[in-house]
């Protein structure tokens, strides 16, 4: 007599055995498959929308950058604000050749995130009024095993017109 | 003594009064080298949390501090750094321990789920008739041969 069917309990153990290797690979399987940065630009409330068509040379600007860290550790990141023409914007693997004008860093956690409001100068250079510039913020990081400051490939800008400051 | 002892002496008095006062002011760390103590704090919170250790919250007092030596404030900046090394410090003694804590914790919970099927291959056939018996314990066997 064969109370069990040999095929039901076949099927049972089957499913039995996947969920089982299943669930162990989830135990045993790092938790950052694909480590990664971001970077994120907001406008002067730190919403995304209300971004600035013109600047004024000489005089400050306030916008809020947002950092995310998923790399898998702590890390240290510097962002590298920019003044520079629509030209030199970064590409995911050099970064702009303009120098910096402001500097930040920040330390985060892994899947921590920041939002930092930040006063930027504009360059007073009056051969930019009436032309084209673009703010660039390049996300870099501190790399421990080298020791140095490296680009991460993550960048942000904003194109904008230069205006003069209207005299009194 | 001549009036050239008397200067010299006077000369090196003064560097010797000057040299007791510089070492304060000396001492006092730049901005880069708060920065560059919470570089190298950051290297060893990295290797904490390869350890599984939890340090969200030291993370979070460096970023303090590199804040506040960014806008100048080295001092308090410097305490906060003070702190969290000896916190750095203390998890750094433990941390192996219970580094090989977690894998053995790791690795009951794999060969736990992995010995299921083993046990579900074995134990459920006769779990099975056994709960097949128990429910039919009181069924009588009725001679159908008679008609009745």
């Amino acid at each position: 007599m064969d109370l069990l069917d040999d095929e039901v309990f076949a099927v049972l153990t089957a499913i039995i055995v996947v969920a089982s290797v299943f669930t162990a690979a989830l135990i045993v399987k790092p938790s950052h498959t694909e480590p990664f940065s971001a970077i994120g630009l907001l406008d002067q409330n730190c919403k995304i929308g209300d971004y600035p068509d013109f600047v004024l040379i000489g005089e400050n600007i306030t916008l809020c950058i947002y950092i995310s860290n998923h790399e898998g550790a702590p890390q240290a990141y510097m962002v590298k604000y920019k003044f520079t023409t629509p030209q030199d914007i970064p590409t995911n693997t050099t970064p702009s050749r303009a120098n910096p004008l402001a500097e930040r860093i920040v330390v985060l956690d892994d899947k921590q995130d920041i939002t930092i409001k930040e006063e930027l100068p504009i360059p007073y250079n009056p051969g930019m009024i009436g032309r084209n510039a673009t703010l660039v913020f390049e996300l870099w990081k501190f790399d421990t095993v080298k020791d140095e400051w490296v680009y991460t490939g993550r960048w942000v800008h904003l194109h904008v017109k230069v205006l003069g400051v209207p005299r009194s | 003594m001549n009036k050239t002892s008397h200067v010299s002496l006077i000369i090196i008095v003064a560097l010797v009064l000057i040299a007791s006062t510089t070492p304060n002011a000396a001492s006092a760390p730049s901005r880069e080298e708060i920065l560059e103590r919470s570089l190298n704090i950051l290297k060893r919170l990295q290797y904490l949390e390869s350890r599984h250790e939890n340090v969200t919250q030291l993370v979070n007092q460096v970023n303090t501090a590199v804040q506040l030596a960014q806008k100048g404030n080295i001092s308090t900046a410097e305490k906060i750094l003070d702190n969290v090394e000896a916190n750095v410090s203390r998890l750094e003694t433990g941390a192996e321990t219970h580094y090989k804590i977690y894998i053995a914790v790791k690795t009951a919970e794999v060969a736990t789920v992995l010995s299921i099927p083993v046990l579900f291959y074995y134990g459920f056939p006769r779990l099975y008739l056994y709960i097949w018996f128990r429910v039919r314990r009181r069924w009588q066997v009725k001679d159908g041969s008679t008609g009745r």
